[in-house]
């Protein structure tokens, strides 16, 4: 498999930069990329981090299992992408300060766009189109904290598609104890993404760790974002073995209360806790003047629903969502469910 | 009392806005502050936070303890700035945002400077003179996590560590190392200073409650050590240890994904072992390790996250005093 200048023969792990974009000072944002050749045919399987440059739980599972992996045991290709977006990397940034633009939006891209546009073409073209699956790590940032994995809505619930339906074995395959899909449009579902199911790739994104964790669970954090990697690894049939995971079941939530700043600005102070029950009226938070300790606004939850494990915890907030919160769709039982599948 | 417009009298809480400057584009330069004058004499004690745009948890906390005092059952004065970098706060940075300028780095200001410097300069003509102590409450901002007391080898040193070992987190570092920071020149001026390092943003989802908690024994076991609150120092399990710094490690040599050895906090470290490493980004080899200079203790501060910021203190280490 070759990917720009680097190639890896079956067999074999290759390591290096892909070109994508110039700017203006001459600063290219080439993108780091592991290619780990299967000595055996399958699947490639693509697993991405800091696309949002500040999200690098995932960067280091990789890093970790770069280490490890040994391409002569593997069917198929695992393409590994520690970091997407360099220069927010580099700042960490969300997005690009070179144009300000979220790279995670721009899919297929443009070659005759700004920078971020030209590397959101460069890589769907000579990278994301080349995969099955694609793992887009996501994470906290430095001011949050996540764990579960997030997924677009099936366009028509009663009648999934091909792609969905692979997605809904991987999403509880990855072993987390937590999935949630969102409504079209609401962090999923986006032009970008469309664009990427498109062209026949099956995408979900782990939202894992961050920052205000970190001193006390960064470590399991990484680890558990590299079991999901070789967990979907072993559902593609890339490699052997069990699926190891939280436990045995996966709830999956649909994500349909979005709570969001309100129009006062102060230190945010979350009071509802992840994974706990929470009525309409409740009070999910509060923001309260940084000078007097005065309470400015209030934010009630707006429907009965369960906290999902997502949300800003750093108190100043900007205009990010504060919460997320869902309904119990289904419970899958990994016992009794197959999370497997064959691609052709 | 009274500190620009804002004014107390004996058994009185006040708060406002003490103006400190004027910008080109006519917004005050200001600093929130709070002034509780107790009922009966007593001493002057000053407790800033946010002096960092990022290190702003302690706000979550300082205004409700000034909720809690009643002036007539304290001696003195209590001076309390909840948040002084109030513009780096609004856009999110460590700087001020008149002339990104770090204020912890500007000593005791200049009348004719930068804005940031006539701040310093009236803050501390207005607020820091006249008070006897000044506890000064860092954090770790985003990328660091921090549990102790570090006091200046200047002015005075014993009545400063007193007040350092009084104030209850686990470590107190003797010989912080100089700065240029306004509390290194009211130490050089004869006040008893300590600087409270407490929490930061990596800690800030499991041990919040207990950060915020020792921030707010840090300004009563203050208060109570000066003899302004008739009421026990308590004092955090199990117990404080005293250490003298001997090394401060700051990034050096080779870039990439730094990560300090989170377990060897609070431990016994000797000379030549590792402490850290510094791993590729990209391929996740180790391109360099940090190891400890010489024999010591390392203190619970420094980076934490793996992507800290240049100047970021990654660990100090220190010798036990008995």
């Amino acid at each position: 498999m070759h990917i720009g200048s680097i190639e890896a023969q079956p067999g074999e792990h290759a390591f290096g930069y892909l070109d994508v974009a110039q700017s203006r000072s001459g600063i290219s944002p080439s993108i780091p990329i592991h290619i780990f050749a299967g000595a055996s045919p399958g699947p490639t399987l693509l697993v991405q981090a800091a696309i949002h440059g500040g999200e690098i739980i995932a960067t280091i599972a990789i890093l970790d299992l770069v280490q490890k992996l040994d391409p002569r045991k593997l069917r198929g290709n695992l393409i590994a992408v520690p970091v997407v977006n360099r220069i927010g990397f580099e700042l960490q940034d969300r997005g690009s300060k070179i144009d300000g633009k979220d790279i995670l939006r721009l899919f297929p891209g443009n070659p005759r766009g700004s920078v971020s546009d030209q590397v959101a073409h460069a890589y769907f073209e000579q990278v994301i189109t080349r995969a099955n699956v694609m793992i887009d790590f996501h994470a906290g940032g430095r001011t949050a904290y996540e764990r579960y994995v997030c997924f677009a809505a099936d366009r028509d619930p009663a009648n999934p598609s091909e792609i969905e339906k692979i997605r809904h074995k991987l999403v509880v395959a990855f072993g987390l104890d937590t999935a949630a899909y969102f409504p079209r449009g609401i962090f999923t579902g986006t032009e970008s993404e469309d664009a990427i199911e498109r062209a026949g790739v099956v995408m979900f994104t782990p939202e894992l760790g961050g920052g205000t964790g970190w001193l006390k669970n960064g470590d399991d954090n990484v680890r558990e974002a590299e079991r999901g990697i070789v967990n979907t690894m072993k559902a593609m049939g890339m490699i052997d073995g069990e699926i190891e995971a939280d436990g045995s079941l996966c709830t999956i939530y649909n994500a349909c209360v979005v709570l969001w700043k309100p129009p006062v600005d102060g230190l945010f102070i979350r009071k509802k806790g992840f994974g706990e029950y929470v009525r309409e009226g409740d009070v999910y938070g509060v923001l309260q003047d940084p000078y007097t300790g005065r309470e400015l606004s209030v934010i009630h939850n707006t429907h009965d629903a369960t906290v999902i494990p997502s949300g800003q915890e750093w108190p100043t907030i900007g205009s990010t969502s504060i919460g997320i919160l869902g309904i119990v769709d289904r419970v899958v039982d990994r016992r009794s469910t197959a999370v497997h599948h064959v691609f052709d | 009392m009274q500190i620009g417009s804002i004014s107390a009298r004996k058994g009185e809480k006040a708060f406002g806005f003490f103006n400190a400057a004027l910008t080109h584009g006519q917004f005050d330069a200001q600093i929130p502050l709070h002034i509780v004058n107790g009922a009966s004499d007593g001493p002057t004690l000053l407790i800033q936070a946010g002096v960092s745009g990022v290190e702003i948890e302690p706000a979550m906390i300082l205004p409700k303890i000034i909720d809690e005092l009643d002036p007539a059952s304290i001696a003195g004065t209590l001076l309390l700035v909840p948040l002084l970098n109030i513009s780096g706060f609004e856009f999110e940075q460590q700087n001020a945002i008149w002339d990104n300028k770090d204020l912890a780095t500007l000593g005791r200001g200049r009348e004719d400077g930068s804005i940031s410097e006539q701040v310093i300069f009236r803050y501390y003509q207005d607020v820091v003179s006249p008070s006897d102590a000044v506890v000064d409450i860092r954090t770790g901002a985003l990328w660091g996590y921090f549990r102790y007391v570090g006091v200046y080898e200047t002015g005075k040193v014993e009545q400063s560590r007193d007040l350092a070992l009084a104030l209850g987190l686990p470590q107190v570092l003797i010989g912080q190392p100089s700065d240029r920071s306004m509390v290194f020149e009211a130490a050089q001026d004869g006040k008893i200073v300590a600087s409270a390092w407490i929490g930061g943003g990596p800690g800030l989802r499991d041990y919040r409650n207990e950060d915020l908690n020792r921030i707010r024994q840090t300004v009563l076991n203050a208060m109570r050590h000066l003899g302004m609150l008739a009421e026990d120092i308590v004092i955090e399990e199990p117990g404080v240890s005293l250490l003298k710094a001997h090394s401060v490690i700051n990034k050096t040599g080779k870039r990439g994904m730094v990560f300090m050895a989170k377990d060897k906090r609070g431990k016994s470290v000797v000379a030549g072992e590792q402490i850290g490493v510094v791993r590729h980004p990209f391929r996740g080899d180790v391109i360099a390790t940090i190891t400890a200079p010489r024999d010591g203790v390392m203190l619970h501060a420094g980076a934490v996250w793996p992507m800290p910021p240049e100047d970021a203190l990654l660990a100090i280490l220190g010798d036990p005093v008995t």
